[in-house]
């Protein structure tokens, strides 16, 4: 046989075994969260006591190598648990989150089912991994007394804000569930104050900490005319933040002007906003809008030179070397700065109010919480297969946010104890909306004109901003080019949420079933009345979609 | 005995079916032994590509949302005006690219010419030492260089008393994609200056020996000898210019993420930012369309640049 003869004979062999071959690679790059749907069980266990003639090996992973206090608090919790539960080990495993590197990690682990038992994530990454059900749905399991705590409440009700702190996580998801539970009062009590240097601001004579807006701009104008840069920037977080904490202050109802007032639910913000787009009702001279950006670009002149190529670690640079008198931060770098701003003198200052000097929409006050929790410790669905290791995971989650342990872990991190039983520390309510002025019940909280088109994936928001702050564009110009920019994009999003295989629709059906399981397995009416409360939220957002399905088109 | 003879013995000894059978066996050893590279390569180059030329038809989030929607991912990215200004910055850097391919290509040569064998061997260790420094911390260094407040240009420059030229570098709009060129100073590419270096001592020596007797000069020799006969390897540097510099973003993500504004935004960062990007939704549909515009737009400088560097081989 000639070699063409032969290479004839082995090409059936050969293309066979290369079909399995990448038959195998792409089952393997594609296995996602669907084959993973198992029904949760919905029957919660009222007693977590997990079995002592066993060993366990939890692995815990999240971003904290970076900031050495939170680790060291996470690191007593854990130690203090396994000194209780000496059959139990856990690996506490550090990921860098730089440039996307944990989330990358992240989808190759659950890709192979390889990622840790518990995870911490943020807001926008637990909604992704919900969504792909590789999470595990923990409503049932709040609705169940902690056995940390003895005062008899449900574990959902001994967290700060109870069940209403959820419910941005359970009308964001497709299955309507809580994924997460919270760790460091992120989300519903939290929000990002400025931290100032208290030497800049003697030598530039501002005598009193700033609490209105007006108060706080003049102050930075002394800064400046004192030769010093009043506000570290950069050019992607801060614009995100400060434009938020304007939000969250203006507009009480301002959105009952889109809507039917059966819509007015502040979990459907985002589609409030969505059909008012598609409808036309905001335009790309939307008042409240032009006043939130009006308000930036005069904050922008206190910021330092070069802000737009600055990052985030350039802006705490600047801080940190006493360059600047203000920088925008959280509380979880609070421990970092304690260790790390030596012969500064620095304090922490509640964000400014906004009020009628800034703008007709600002209201002088706060919502009773800012955001809500999106993020925290997150349970991998994997390990429900095991039931004994899910009794592990949850305990440990029940003792990090227990009172006790929470009170340790509250004051080394430092951070708000998400135990509404524990008292927060004095340094921490700088980081919490002030209660005598926390009223609002439904703000416009988002920036009208840019959420819609960031939340949609359109990332020429921010550099836009830029451009529009720096002076490049007009204003006119700016919110014209956003709005014609994001239209696209949430019509593309409209379209999707209106599909019945990956829409809201098939969310409803996910759902109902799991409404109906939960009957079935004659779960606690507590339960059943918070997965139908998702399902019913499910239904308006579908309401809203198609009464704007005209406009898609 | 002759070695002729020997051959001769064994041949006598080998039926011609001996030899076909040795020579299949081989065949199939050697397609056996080939096998795993071909598959890996048809799993792990292949497959990705046609599975993103696939998924460029659809709105996908890399999970559960996956819908048809036919050209409509090219139809927004072509009439999205940002993507036409990526490629416009694309096309500066590009330029550049190709254009400071020059001081690697002289560098080499000069090396080459450096009749002392340590001192040549003392070059060549510092042209290759800075392949082992890994790009992330070059970028990194000259990131912080470029800090309006604390780095090194802006210091030196009040330093020497010229506090007036000091510049936002990184943050001012007309300066970014000239300090992004810049940052590759002095432009010596280690891979392709070993890549000149191997074409130059394949030469026969005979041709320069003929150039010294002719009374060239070393421009001219420069001009008539090496540079053309360097094209083979001058080519092969140019393609990977264009991939690198069409489909290339790494700078721009690590350095200026794409900004201010839009002055440093490149295709393959737009291409990311839809996939990973900053707004936290992920468009791998879009993501793959932008990757087959950005194949196609280097595909076709590769055509239109070859046309004009002819080689022999």
């Amino acid at each position: 046989m000639n070699r063409k003869g032969l290479m004839r004979k082995m090409a059936w062999p050969v293309s066979v075994l290369m079909v399995i071959l990448t038959a195998f690679s792409s089952v393997g790059c594609s296995t996602s969260g669907k084959d993973n749907k198992k029904v949760e069980s919905t029957a919660a266990a009222t007693k977590n006591t997990i079995p002592s003639d066993k060993n366990f090996n939890i692995k815990i992973m999240d971003w904290q190598g970076q900031n050495p206090a939170y680790w060291n608090a996470r690191e007593a919790v854990f130690k203090d648990y396994m000194t209780i539960h000496p059959n139990v080990k856990i690996e506490h495993i550090y990921q860098p989150n730089w440039q996307g590197g944990y989330e990358k990690l992240l989808d190759t682990q659950f890709v192979a089912h390889k990622a840790p038992d518990i995870i911490e994530m943020g807001g926008a990454m637990a909604l992704k991994y919900t969504n792909q059900s590789y999470l595990l749905g923990l409503d049932a399991y709040f609705q169940a007394p902690n056995p940390y705590d003895n005062g008899g409440e449900t574990w959902v009700d001994t967290i700060r804000g109870g069940i209403d702190s959820f419910t941005m996580m359970k009308s964001g998801n497709n299955l309507g569930i809580i994924y997460a539970v919270p760790v460091d009062g992120t989300g519903y009590t939290t929000y990002v104050p400025f931290y100032y240097n208290k030497d800049i601001l003697k030598k530039a004579n501002v005598t009193d900490i700033p609490k209105t807006w007006t108060e706080f701009i003049a102050a930075c104008k002394k800064i400046k005319d004192a030769g010093f840069t009043p506000v570290a920037a950069d050019n992607n977080r801060f614009l995100n933040w400060t434009l938020s904490f304007f939000s969250a202050q203006m507009g009480e109802n301002y959105l009952s002007q889109y809507v039917d007032n059966k819509f007015l639910n502040p979990n459907l913000n985002r589609e409030i906003l969505y059909s008012a787009y598609l409808n036309g009702k905001i335009k790309a001279d939307e008042p409240a809008s032009l006043d939130q950006l009006k308000i930036l670009k005069d904050f922008s002149q206190y910021w330092q030179n070069g802000w737009a190529g600055a990052n985030e670690q350039q802006a705490q640079q600047l801080f940190m070397y006493g360059t600047a008198a203000f920088l925008q931060d959280g509380n979880w770098n609070m421990g970092y700065y304690k260790n790390n701003l030596n012969g500064i003198d620095w304090g922490v200052m509640p964000y400014p109010l906004l009020t009628k000097n800034e703008s007709k929409y600002a209201e002088g006050a706060w919502p009773k919480a800012v955001s809500n929790n999106t993020g925290g410790l997150t349970v991998n669905k994997d390990v429900e297969q095991d039931a004994d290791k899910l009794k592990v995971v949850l305990d440990i989650l029940q003792f990090f946010t227990s009172a006790k342990e929470n009170t340790v872990y509250a004051a080394k991190a430092p951070t708000i104890p998400v135990n509404k039983a524990v008292n927060v520390p004095d340094e921490m309510k700088s980081f919490m909306a002030p209660e005598n002025i926390s009223t609002l019940k439904f703000p416009i909280k988002d920036m009208i004109l840019l959420s819609p088109g960031i939340w949609t994936g359109n990332s020429n928001v921010w550099p836009m901003t830029q451009e529009y702050l720096q002076g490049k564009i007009s204003l006119e110009d700016f919110t014209k080019k956003v709005h014609d920019d994001n239209l696209p994009g949430i019509k593309k999003y409209a379209v999707q949420q209106l599909d019945e295989k990956v829409g809201v629709p098939s969310q409803i059906a996910a759902m109902q079933k799991k409404v109906d399981d939960a009957k079935a397995q004659k779960a606690s009416q507590a339960v059943i009345d918070s997965l139908q409360s998702s399902l019913d939220s499910a239904k308006l957002k579908l309401e809203l979609w198609k009464s704007v399905e005209a406009y898609i088109k | 005995m002759e070695i002729s003879k020997i051959s001769a013995n064994i041949k006598m000894k080998l039926t011609d079916g001996d030899i076909k059978k040795a020579s299949k066996k081989q065949w199939i050893m050697g397609f056996f032994f080939a096998l795993p590279a071909l598959a890996f390569t048809l799993i792990f180059d292949y497959y990705p590509l046609f599975n993103g030329i696939y998924h460029s038809l659809f709105t996908w989030n890399g999970a559960d949302v996956e819908r048809y929607v036919g050209i409509g991912n090219f139809t927004q990215i072509l009439q999205d005006s940002i993507f036409w200004l990526s490629v416009k910055n694309m096309l500066f850097f590009l330029f550049w690219g190709i254009a400071l391919m020059i001081p690697t290509i002289i560098a080499t040569v000069v090396l080459f010419h450096i009749k002392n064998l340590k001192a040549q061997y003392f070059y060549r260790i510092i042209f290759c030492l800075p392949m082992v420094v890994p790009g992330m911390v070059i970028m990194l260094l000259w990131q912080f260089m470029y800090n309006p407040q604390f780095g090194f240009f802006n210091q030196f420059l009040s330093v020497i008393g010229l506090d007036n030229f000091k510049q936002l570098w990184l943050g001012n709009e007309s300066l970014v994609k000239w300090c992004l060129v810049f940052m590759n100073f002095p432009w010596i590419n280690t891979l392709s200056a070993l890549i000149y270096l191997g074409g130059l001592q394949s030469l026969d020596s005979a041709i320069w020996d003929a150039a010294d007797l002719d009374g060239a000069s070393p421009i001219v020799r420069f001009l008539k000898i090496e540079l053309p006969l360097l094209k083979g390897q001058i080519k092969i540097n140019i393609i990977g210019v264009i991939a690198g510099g069409v489909t290339g973003y790494g700078a721009q993500l690590i350095m200026t993420n794409g900004g201010p504004g839009f002055a440093s935004l490149v295709p393959g960062l737009y291409m990311y930012n839809k996939a990973f990007g900053n707004t936290g939704v992920q468009d791998y549909g879009l993501a793959s369309a932008v990757g087959l515009i950005l194949f196609v737009i280097a595909f076709l400088i590769t055509i239109f640049t070859m046309k004009f560097v002819r080689s022999e081989d």
